[in-house]
């Protein structure tokens, strides 16, 4: 296991007016695991190949425990690598794919099987070990390409979207999988998806990028609970932006003047987000802070109702709570529970 | 479930036709090869089983197999079917490397490069072949460019003999067999899905390794449709042996034309043409056997 520094890496593929990515810093501690998380697009692959040494960056250095690994070769990292399209020797068995990178480091044959046997044990697929890819389902492909990656005892485990090839119920039972495994191996792990629940389950730390920049970097607490940017909270399932004004003090927007947030550090003008989920809707006015809006639709989606309200400003909100029996066409009240509430600098 | 109540009651609908096998559209062109290739060869086959006699046409004689007796027992008739089958083999295997090498290139290509690479592999079948052969003529003759080169830079000190050799043959077969090689491989490397081989490198796989453990076996089928049609053009191309290799190529399709056009002994000639083919497909079995007994635990 090792510490990975990535110092001002920046990408330029020919032909492209920005870069791919762009002045990027971070640190991926011994034992952490890391997620790049951003929509397609944003540099979180491109960076990820860096790391694993199969781009060059134009620019920057990267370090692994200290040491410039900048120009070696991706051979030569001791990396282990899951890709998106898992990327199996399909005219290898399961054994031989797993061996393969130890038979590249010279490993003897005996140790070399019981090595392979171990890995596949972790991932469940000894019983499989002489079939050919082809023949597996995704699930069991997917951990083929886990184990192969495991087994060579990588100084960092890099799994590109791994996962987003799966339907929904398989992807999280190999995210708890894969969260069990690299917990109990105390793997340095780094991790890119576009899926922000993926990202929030199976991280230590996530890194939002955004236009092949870092955007936010924190865990999953405060990336989720505190989103310093408009982008972040959006990719974090934030909605309801409303302009806002914020003074010593006191934070105001829609006629109503409530506490400032502890994390906003802007002054001036501003932006605050309503997580839907965080709020509720009656039909007299609740205690506290709340607007009064007109109900303008509301759409049955079974354990929850989405309700769009008209704000006096003509802006629309949307709730999303239980059934509350409010019919479109009436006044109501919203009011929100105080994580639902975020404020940014605008 | 609108759509399912308006839907007509299942017995309103007439009984299906019984749909022709697809097979039928193999029809016109399965005359057309016992027209003209089934009927001849089985005809020539036939003949070459009748007795030896310069101007006969026909099947007239008795049954014989002195014809194939006559070829095995003297050394200047079978040895120029093991030359045939040993240049062709170089020339395959020669071939093999080369297209594979370019194959390479053009599958790592960038797109707006890809183009030109094919066009320029392809480029010696833009090319008659009677123009390309004497152009070869030109580069590699006694007082050809080539030689002349060697012996300006002092080299060597006599024109070194290249033309009318089976050197020149396979320099001349190579050259314009390289492109069916290098497309056959291609296709096999498309494939590939591009991460496979990265995924070998971040596994500690060296370039070699890459080529050895992964590509070369993964490229299995495409390298042996590209080895049996490089050999079977090889084995029975004419013009080149004819042109390049002199009046004494000693190559079997040479000699065929000898018999036929020259001495008029066809019944002779088609033991020629017989033993060719039974070479050709023996080598084109075993090839695409071997092929397929080292892909068929994987292949789909």
């Amino acid at each position: 296991m090792a510490q990975v520094t990535l110092s001002r890496i920046t990408k330029r593929y020919p032909g492209s007016d920005t870069p791919a990515v762009d002045d990027v810093s971070m640190t991926i501690p011994k034992g952490s695991f890391t997620t790049l998380l951003g929509p397609s697009g944003c540099g979180k692959s491109s960076t990820l190949r860096i790391v694993a040494g199969l781009s060059k960056p134009d620019f920057g250095t990267l370090q692994m425990d200290g040491r410039d690994i900048t120009h070696l070769s991706a051979a030569k990292r001791n990396i282990g690598m899951v890709f998106q399209s898992l990327a199996l020797f399909p005219h290898m068995t399961v054994a031989q794919n797993v061996a393969f990178g130890l038979e590249m480091r010279g490993m003897g044959r005996s140790e070399r099987e019981a090595k392979v046997a171990r890995a596949l044990d972790i991932v469940e697929l000894g019983h499989l070990a002489a079939r050919h890819p082809h023949q597996l389902s995704g699930g069991q492909q997917q951990r083929v390409a886990l184990a192969r990656a495991l087994v060579v005892e990588p100084s960092i485990l890099i799994l590109d979207e791994p996962f987003s090839a799966l339907d929904r119920k398989l992807r999280e039972t190999m995210q708890i999988e894969l969260y069990r495994i690299t917990r109990e191996l105390g793997i340095t792990a780094m991790f890119v998806t576009h899926d922000q629940e993926e990202a929030l389950t199976l991280s230590d730390s996530i890194v939002v990028m955004n236009q092949g920049r870092i955007e936010q970097q924190g865990t999953p607490r405060e990336i989720y609970g505190a989103p310093r940017t408009r982008f972040t909270a959006e990719f974090m399932g934030l909605s309801n932006f409303l302009p806002a004004r914020c003074s010593s003090g006191a934070l105001s927007f829609e006629g109503l003047t409530t506490a400032r947030p502890e994390t906003l550090e802007a002054e001036g003008d501003c932006t605050v987000a309503l997580r839907p989920e965080g709020l509720s809707l009656s039909s007299t006015r609740p205690e506290g802070a709340a607007l009064k809006g007109h109900l303008a639709e509301a759409i049955y989606q079974g354990a929850s109702t989405a309700y769009t309200l008209d704000l006096p400003s003509g802006r629309r909100i949307t709730a999303r709570t239980p059934d509350c029996g409010l019919q479109p066409g009436q006044e109501a009240w919203v009011s929100w529970t105080p994580g639902a509430l975020h404020a940014f600098a605008a | 479930m609108a759509l399912t109540d308006t839907a007509p009651p299942p017995q309103a609908q007439p009984a299906p036709r019984k749909p022709l096998s697809p097979a039928w559209l193999t029809l016109p062109g399965l005359c057309f090869l016992v027209f003209v290739l089934l009927l001849p060869v089985g005809w020539l086959m036939a003949l070459s089983l009748k007795p030896s006699m310069p101007g006969a046409f026909t099947m007239e004689g008795d049954w014989t197999i002195a014809n194939y007796l006559r070829f095995f027992s003297q050394p200047f008739y079978y040895s120029t079917l093991i030359k045939t089958l040993w240049v062709s083999a170089l020339t395959t295997g020669i071939t093999a490397v080369l297209g594979y090498a370019l194959a390479l290139i053009i599958w790592t290509a960038s797109p707006a490069k890809r183009g030109w690479v094919v066009l320029i592999v392809l480029s010696p079948l833009l090319v008659s072949i009677v123009a390309r052969t004497y152009g070869w003529m030109i580069m590699l003759g006694d007082r050809g460019i080539l030689n002349q080169a060697l012996l300006g830079l002092g080299l060597i000190e006599e024109p070194i003999q290249i033309m009318y050799t089976a050197g020149a043959v396979i320099i001349g077969l190579v050259h314009v067999f390289v492109p069916f090689m290098a497309l056959c491989v291609l296709t096999s490397l498309e494939k590939i899905d591009p991460k496979v081989p990265e995924a070998a490198m971040t596994f500690g796989a060296s370039r070699w390794a890459v080529l050895r453990r992964i590509l070369l076996p993964l490229t299995v089928p495409g390298l042996a449709s590209g080895l049996t049609i490089v050999f079977s053009l090889s084995i029975s191309s004419y013009v080149t042996p004819a042109l390049m290799g002199g009046p004494r190529s000693g190559m079997l399709t040479t000699f065929i034309y000898q018999q036929f056009a020259v001495t008029l002994d066809w019944r002779f000639g088609a033991v020629l043409v017989t033993l060719l083919l039974a070479l050709t497909l023996l080598v084109l079995t075993s090839i695409l056997a071997l092929a397929a007994r080292m892909t068929a635990k994987w292949s789909k």
